[in-house]
Protein backbone atom coordinates (compact mmCIF):
# COMPACT_ATOMS: atom_id res chain seq x y z
CA UNK A 1 0.00 0.00 0.00
CA UNK A 2 1.30 3.71 -0.95
CA UNK A 3 2.87 5.11 2.24
CA UNK A 4 0.37 8.34 2.11
CA UNK A 5 -2.55 6.42 2.18
CA UNK A 6 -1.43 4.03 4.40
CA UNK A 7 -0.60 7.02 6.86
CA UNK A 8 -4.09 8.74 6.35
CA UNK A 9 -5.89 5.74 6.92
CA UNK A 10 -3.91 4.64 10.38
CA UNK A 11 -1.75 7.39 11.28
CA UNK A 12 -1.46 8.49 15.39
CA UNK A 13 -4.06 11.61 14.09
CA UNK A 14 -6.28 9.82 12.20
CA UNK A 15 -6.23 7.24 15.32
CA UNK A 16 -6.54 10.09 18.20
CA UNK A 17 -8.95 12.33 15.57
CA UNK A 18 -11.51 8.91 15.55
CA UNK A 19 -11.45 7.94 19.25
CA UNK A 20 -12.11 11.62 20.41
CA UNK A 21 -15.14 11.38 18.14
CA UNK A 22 -16.23 7.83 19.10
CA UNK A 23 -15.00 6.88 22.70
CA UNK A 24 -16.52 9.90 24.78
CA UNK A 25 -19.95 9.20 23.04
CA UNK A 26 -20.17 5.76 23.08
CA UNK A 27 -18.98 6.28 27.52
CA UNK A 28 -21.60 8.73 27.60
CA UNK A 29 -24.14 6.19 25.43
CA UNK A 30 -23.85 4.03 28.27
CA UNK A 31 -24.68 5.92 30.47
CA UNK A 32 -25.59 9.62 30.64
CA UNK A 33 -24.15 10.67 33.74
CA UNK A 34 -20.75 9.54 32.19
CA UNK A 35 -21.06 12.29 29.18
CA UNK A 36 -18.57 15.15 29.70
CA UNK A 37 -17.71 18.01 27.19
CA UNK A 38 -15.27 15.83 25.46
CA UNK A 39 -18.55 14.00 23.68
CA UNK A 40 -19.39 17.32 22.01
CA UNK A 41 -18.03 16.64 19.18
CA UNK A 42 -19.32 13.18 18.54
CA UNK A 43 -22.55 14.27 20.33
CA UNK A 44 -23.40 16.92 17.11
CA UNK A 45 -22.36 14.75 15.02
CA UNK A 46 -24.40 11.87 15.49
CA UNK A 47 -27.38 14.07 16.73
CA UNK A 48 -27.12 16.12 13.23
CA UNK A 49 -26.69 12.94 11.59
CA UNK A 50 -30.25 11.30 12.90
CA UNK A 51 -31.79 14.68 12.56
CA UNK A 52 -30.93 14.31 8.72
CA UNK A 53 -31.38 10.81 8.40
CA UNK A 54 -34.63 10.90 10.17
CA UNK A 55 -35.68 13.84 7.70
CA UNK A 56 -35.03 11.40 4.64
CA UNK A 57 -36.40 8.21 6.29
CA UNK A 58 -38.57 8.50 9.35
CA UNK A 59 -39.09 4.87 9.87
CA UNK A 60 -35.16 3.55 10.23
CA UNK A 61 -34.98 3.48 13.97
CA UNK A 62 -32.60 5.88 15.53
CA UNK A 63 -30.04 3.53 16.52
CA UNK A 64 -29.30 2.52 13.81
CA UNK A 65 -27.56 5.36 13.23
CA UNK A 66 -24.55 4.39 14.96
CA UNK A 67 -23.48 2.43 11.85
CA UNK A 68 -22.85 5.26 9.28
CA UNK A 69 -21.86 8.02 12.29
CA UNK A 70 -18.81 4.95 12.78
CA UNK A 71 -18.07 4.99 9.03
CA UNK A 72 -18.35 8.96 8.83
CA UNK A 73 -15.89 9.32 12.02
CA UNK A 74 -13.65 7.69 10.27
CA UNK A 75 -13.78 9.25 7.11
CA UNK A 76 -13.56 12.62 8.90
CA UNK A 77 -10.32 11.38 10.94
CA UNK A 78 -8.78 10.51 8.18
CA UNK A 79 -9.19 13.73 6.13
CA UNK A 80 -8.01 15.25 9.62
CA UNK A 81 -4.83 12.87 9.60
CA UNK A 82 -4.24 13.91 5.80
CA UNK A 83 -4.03 17.54 6.10
CA UNK A 84 -1.69 17.15 9.39
CA UNK A 85 0.44 14.87 7.35
CA UNK A 86 0.16 17.70 4.24
CA UNK A 87 0.40 20.91 6.61
CA UNK A 88 3.63 18.71 7.88
CA UNK A 89 4.82 18.42 4.90
CA UNK B 1 8.43 13.68 22.21
CA UNK B 2 6.21 10.98 21.94
CA UNK B 3 6.37 11.29 25.69
CA UNK B 4 5.30 14.79 25.42
CA UNK B 5 2.38 14.35 23.10
CA UNK B 6 1.15 11.62 25.60
CA UNK B 7 1.12 14.22 28.17
CA UNK B 8 -0.37 16.60 26.73
CA UNK B 9 -3.40 13.96 25.46
CA UNK B 10 -3.54 12.93 29.08
CA UNK B 11 -3.98 16.19 30.33
CA UNK B 12 -6.15 17.23 28.08
CA UNK B 13 -8.82 14.20 29.04
CA UNK B 14 -7.97 14.65 32.46
CA UNK B 15 -9.13 18.44 32.27
CA UNK B 16 -12.22 17.90 30.07
CA UNK B 17 -13.33 15.14 32.47
CA UNK B 18 -12.92 17.78 35.61
CA UNK B 19 -15.11 20.13 33.44
CA UNK B 20 -17.34 17.43 32.28
CA UNK B 21 -17.78 16.66 36.54
CA UNK B 22 -17.99 20.22 37.39
CA UNK B 23 -20.27 21.60 34.76
CA UNK B 24 -23.31 18.50 35.57
CA UNK B 25 -25.86 20.14 35.62
CA UNK B 26 -27.52 20.35 39.54
CA UNK B 27 -30.61 18.58 39.99
CA UNK B 28 -32.51 20.10 42.48
CA UNK B 29 -32.44 18.15 45.66
CA UNK B 30 -34.16 20.43 47.87
CA UNK B 31 -37.44 20.78 45.79
CA UNK B 32 -37.35 16.98 45.72
CA UNK B 33 -36.48 16.73 49.31
CA UNK B 34 -40.24 19.38 49.81
CA UNK B 35 -42.28 17.12 47.14
CA UNK B 36 -41.04 13.86 49.63
CA UNK B 37 -41.33 14.64 52.85
CA UNK B 38 -43.93 15.58 54.81
CA UNK B 39 -42.58 18.47 56.33
CA UNK B 40 -45.92 20.89 57.46
CA UNK B 41 -47.93 18.15 55.72
CA UNK B 42 -48.05 15.81 58.45
CA UNK B 43 -51.93 16.10 59.06
CA UNK B 44 -52.51 15.23 55.18
CA UNK B 45 -54.83 12.93 54.41
CA UNK B 46 -54.51 9.88 51.73
CA UNK B 47 -57.12 7.83 50.13
CA UNK B 48 -57.24 5.68 46.54
CA UNK B 49 -60.03 5.20 44.46
CA UNK B 50 -60.34 2.00 42.06
CA UNK B 51 -62.16 3.48 38.88
CA UNK B 52 -63.38 1.28 36.10
CA UNK B 53 -63.98 -1.26 38.70
CA UNK B 54 -64.66 -4.63 37.69
CA UNK B 55 -63.82 -4.37 34.43
CA UNK B 56 -60.37 -4.98 32.61
CA UNK B 57 -59.42 -1.35 32.93
CA UNK B 58 -59.36 -1.81 36.71
CA UNK B 59 -57.12 0.92 38.11
CA UNK B 60 -55.84 3.30 41.10
CA UNK B 61 -56.13 6.89 41.51
CA UNK B 62 -54.45 8.05 44.87
CA UNK B 63 -55.18 11.43 46.35
CA UNK B 64 -53.55 12.88 48.85
CA UNK B 65 -54.89 16.24 50.41
CA UNK B 66 -52.70 18.76 52.04
CA UNK B 67 -53.92 20.46 55.47
CA UNK B 68 -54.22 23.88 54.06
CA UNK B 69 -56.26 25.44 51.22
CA UNK B 70 -54.98 25.09 47.01
CA UNK B 71 -55.49 23.96 43.94
CA UNK B 72 -55.93 20.17 42.84
CA UNK B 73 -53.68 19.04 40.65
CA UNK B 74 -53.42 15.54 38.39
CA UNK B 75 -50.68 13.61 37.37
CA UNK B 76 -51.09 10.90 34.72
CA UNK B 77 -48.65 7.94 33.86
CA UNK B 78 -49.21 5.07 31.47
CA UNK B 79 -51.62 6.66 29.16
CA UNK B 80 -49.30 4.72 26.73
CA UNK B 81 -48.33 1.68 28.70
CA UNK B 82 -44.59 1.73 27.17
CA UNK B 83 -43.25 4.97 28.80
CA UNK B 84 -41.95 3.48 31.78
CA UNK B 85 -40.53 6.65 32.60
CA UNK B 86 -44.09 8.19 33.30
CA UNK B 87 -45.18 5.50 35.10
CA UNK B 88 -42.48 5.30 37.36
CA UNK B 89 -42.33 8.93 37.77
CA UNK B 90 -46.04 8.95 38.54
CA UNK B 91 -45.71 5.92 41.01
CA UNK B 92 -43.39 8.31 42.77
CA UNK B 93 -45.71 11.17 42.85
CA UNK B 94 -48.35 9.16 44.74
CA UNK B 95 -45.89 9.24 48.01
CA UNK B 96 -45.24 13.10 47.93
CA UNK B 97 -46.45 15.37 50.18
CA UNK B 98 -48.18 18.65 48.83
CA UNK B 99 -47.83 21.73 51.26
CA UNK B 100 -51.52 22.95 49.79
CA UNK B 101 -54.55 21.68 47.78
CA UNK B 102 -54.85 18.35 46.74
CA UNK B 103 -52.75 15.78 44.77
CA UNK B 104 -54.35 13.26 42.70
CA UNK B 105 -52.64 10.85 40.81
CA UNK B 106 -53.27 7.78 38.11
CA UNK B 107 -49.77 6.32 37.56
CA UNK B 108 -51.47 3.47 35.25
CA UNK B 109 -54.00 5.07 33.04
CA UNK B 110 -54.32 2.40 30.47
CA UNK B 111 -53.50 -0.37 32.80
CA UNK B 112 -54.07 -3.17 30.29
CA UNK B 113 -51.51 -1.40 27.72
CA UNK B 114 -49.25 -0.67 31.35
CA UNK B 115 -49.50 -4.68 32.16
CA UNK B 116 -48.20 -5.77 28.37
CA UNK B 117 -46.03 -3.24 28.04
CA UNK B 118 -47.38 -1.62 24.84
CA UNK B 119 -48.61 1.60 23.73
CA UNK B 120 -51.61 0.80 22.86
CA UNK B 121 -54.28 -1.15 24.71
CA UNK B 122 -57.19 -3.28 23.06
CA UNK B 123 -59.23 0.11 22.24
CA UNK B 124 -56.36 1.52 20.12
CA UNK B 125 -54.28 4.46 21.56
CA UNK B 126 -56.24 6.34 24.54
CA UNK B 127 -54.64 9.47 24.09
CA UNK B 128 -56.88 9.62 20.77
CA UNK B 129 -59.71 8.60 22.37
CA UNK B 130 -60.70 12.60 23.66
CA UNK B 131 -62.12 14.19 20.55
CA UNK B 132 -63.50 17.90 20.85
CA UNK B 133 -67.19 18.17 20.53
CA UNK B 134 -67.74 14.72 21.77
CA UNK B 135 -67.59 12.17 24.36
CA UNK B 136 -64.87 10.58 25.00
CA UNK B 137 -65.04 7.23 22.11
CA UNK B 138 -63.80 4.26 24.31
CA UNK B 139 -64.93 2.30 27.48
CA UNK B 140 -61.65 3.23 29.13
CA UNK B 141 -61.66 7.26 27.98
CA UNK B 142 -65.33 7.78 29.72
CA UNK B 143 -64.22 6.05 32.84
CA UNK B 144 -60.93 8.27 33.11
CA UNK B 145 -62.82 11.12 31.99
CA UNK B 146 -65.64 10.56 34.48
CA UNK B 147 -62.54 10.50 37.61
CA UNK B 148 -61.27 13.54 36.12
CA UNK B 149 -64.54 15.45 36.39
CA UNK B 150 -65.06 14.43 40.04
CA UNK B 151 -62.25 16.24 40.72
CA UNK B 152 -62.31 18.80 38.89
CA UNK B 153 -58.53 19.53 38.29
CA UNK B 154 -57.12 23.09 37.95
CA UNK B 155 -53.93 21.82 36.62
CA UNK B 156 -53.10 18.75 34.57
CA UNK B 157 -49.55 17.20 34.09
CA UNK B 158 -49.51 14.04 31.88
CA UNK B 159 -46.35 12.04 31.84
CA UNK B 160 -44.66 10.66 28.38
CA UNK B 161 -41.59 9.33 26.65
CA UNK B 162 -40.88 10.12 22.89
CA UNK B 163 -37.98 8.51 20.68
CA UNK B 164 -36.55 11.35 19.54
CA UNK B 165 -36.37 15.23 19.69
CA UNK B 166 -38.91 17.53 19.09
CA UNK B 167 -37.59 20.12 16.49
CA UNK B 168 -34.55 17.57 15.83
CA UNK B 169 -36.24 14.45 14.72
CA UNK B 170 -39.03 15.68 12.85
CA UNK B 171 -41.90 12.73 13.82
CA UNK B 172 -40.74 12.98 17.49
CA UNK B 173 -41.92 14.90 20.58
CA UNK B 174 -39.10 14.60 23.10
CA UNK B 175 -37.90 16.85 25.12
CA UNK B 176 -40.65 19.24 25.40
CA UNK B 177 -43.29 20.49 27.69
CA UNK B 178 -46.61 20.86 25.80
CA UNK B 179 -48.81 23.60 27.56
CA UNK B 180 -52.05 25.32 27.57
CA UNK B 181 -51.53 29.35 27.14
CA UNK B 182 -52.15 30.19 30.95
CA UNK B 183 -49.51 28.12 32.21
CA UNK B 184 -45.72 28.04 33.14
CA UNK B 185 -44.63 26.43 30.45
CA UNK B 186 -41.91 28.34 29.46
CA UNK B 187 -40.66 28.66 33.27
CA UNK B 188 -40.94 25.04 33.47
CA UNK B 189 -38.49 24.37 30.44
CA UNK B 190 -36.05 27.00 31.41
CA UNK B 191 -35.75 25.46 34.82
CA UNK B 192 -35.03 21.95 33.46
CA UNK B 193 -32.42 23.41 31.17
CA UNK B 194 -31.00 25.03 33.99
CA UNK B 195 -31.17 22.11 36.74
CA UNK B 196 -31.14 19.03 34.45
CA UNK B 197 -29.39 19.37 30.52
CA UNK B 198 -25.86 19.89 30.74
CA UNK B 199 -24.49 22.53 28.79
CA UNK B 200 -22.69 19.95 26.06
CA UNK B 201 -25.98 18.23 24.82
CA UNK B 202 -27.41 21.56 23.39
CA UNK B 203 -29.85 19.51 21.50
CA UNK B 204 -31.64 17.52 23.91
CA UNK B 205 -32.58 21.17 25.49
CA UNK B 206 -36.11 21.46 26.48
CA UNK B 207 -38.25 23.41 24.37
CA UNK B 208 -41.78 24.65 25.74
CA UNK B 209 -44.74 24.29 23.01
CA UNK B 210 -47.99 26.01 23.45
CA UNK B 211 -50.73 23.51 22.40
CA UNK B 212 -54.46 24.38 21.52
CA UNK B 213 -57.44 22.77 23.00
CA UNK B 214 -58.83 21.60 19.95
CA UNK B 215 -57.26 18.27 19.81
CA UNK B 216 -58.30 14.78 21.13
CA UNK B 217 -55.81 14.01 23.78
CA UNK B 218 -56.37 14.11 27.58
CA UNK B 219 -54.77 17.05 28.80
CA UNK B 220 -56.36 18.75 25.69
CA UNK B 221 -59.98 17.79 27.03
CA UNK B 222 -59.05 19.12 30.49
CA UNK B 223 -57.95 22.16 29.01
CA UNK B 224 -60.76 22.70 27.03
CA UNK B 225 -63.97 21.27 29.05
CA UNK B 226 -62.66 22.37 32.41
CA UNK B 227 -60.33 25.35 31.92
CA UNK B 228 -57.88 23.60 33.20
CA UNK B 229 -54.49 24.54 32.84
CA UNK B 230 -52.46 21.68 31.00
CA UNK B 231 -49.09 20.67 30.34
CA UNK B 232 -47.75 17.14 28.53
CA UNK B 233 -44.60 16.76 28.98
CA UNK B 234 -42.31 14.53 26.89
CA UNK B 235 -38.63 13.48 27.65
CA UNK B 236 -36.92 11.37 25.02
CA UNK B 237 -34.70 8.05 25.59
CA UNK B 238 -32.49 9.02 22.43
CA UNK B 239 -29.25 8.99 24.36
CA UNK B 240 -30.42 9.42 28.14
CA UNK B 241 -30.73 6.48 29.75
CA UNK B 242 -33.52 5.09 32.22
CA UNK B 243 -32.37 6.88 35.15
CA UNK B 244 -32.05 10.56 33.85
CA UNK B 245 -35.30 10.30 31.49
CA UNK B 246 -36.91 9.46 34.97
CA UNK B 247 -34.79 12.29 36.30
CA UNK B 248 -35.69 15.07 34.05
CA UNK B 249 -39.24 13.82 34.48
CA UNK B 250 -39.42 14.03 38.20
CA UNK B 251 -37.97 16.92 37.99
CA UNK B 252 -40.45 18.31 35.96
CA UNK B 253 -43.41 16.95 38.23
CA UNK B 254 -41.93 18.44 41.44
CA UNK B 255 -41.56 21.81 39.40
CA UNK B 256 -44.89 22.05 38.08
CA UNK B 257 -46.83 21.22 41.20
CA UNK B 258 -44.02 24.17 43.41
CA UNK B 259 -44.87 26.37 40.14
CA UNK B 260 -49.17 26.37 40.98
CA UNK B 261 -48.25 26.47 44.85
CA UNK B 262 -48.88 23.03 46.01
CA UNK B 263 -45.15 22.81 46.88
CA UNK B 264 -43.53 25.39 49.05
CA UNK B 265 -39.81 26.42 48.22
CA UNK B 266 -37.72 28.98 49.17
CA UNK B 267 -36.71 30.23 45.56
CA UNK B 268 -39.32 28.69 43.07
Amino acid sequence: MNESIRRALASPITIATYGVLVVPLAIGWFETALLTPLALPGYLIYVLGTAIGNAISPGLKLKFYWIPFLVGCYAIAVVVGTIYDVLRG
Amino acid sequence: MRRRQMLIASGTVVAATATGVMSQPSGDNALLTVAREPGSATESSTATETILSGTVHETTVFERDAPRDGPTAMIFGGVHGDERTGIEVARDTTEWYPDAGTLVVVPETNRIAVDENTREGPEGDLNRHFPAGKEPVSDLARGIWDAVERYDPDVVLDLHRSLGIAGVHQQYVGQAVYHSSDSYGDELASYLNDVAVPWYMPLHRISARRTHSGGPLLFQKAIRDLDATGYLFETTDFMLDRDTRNEHTRLAAAKTLALHGLLEVGNN
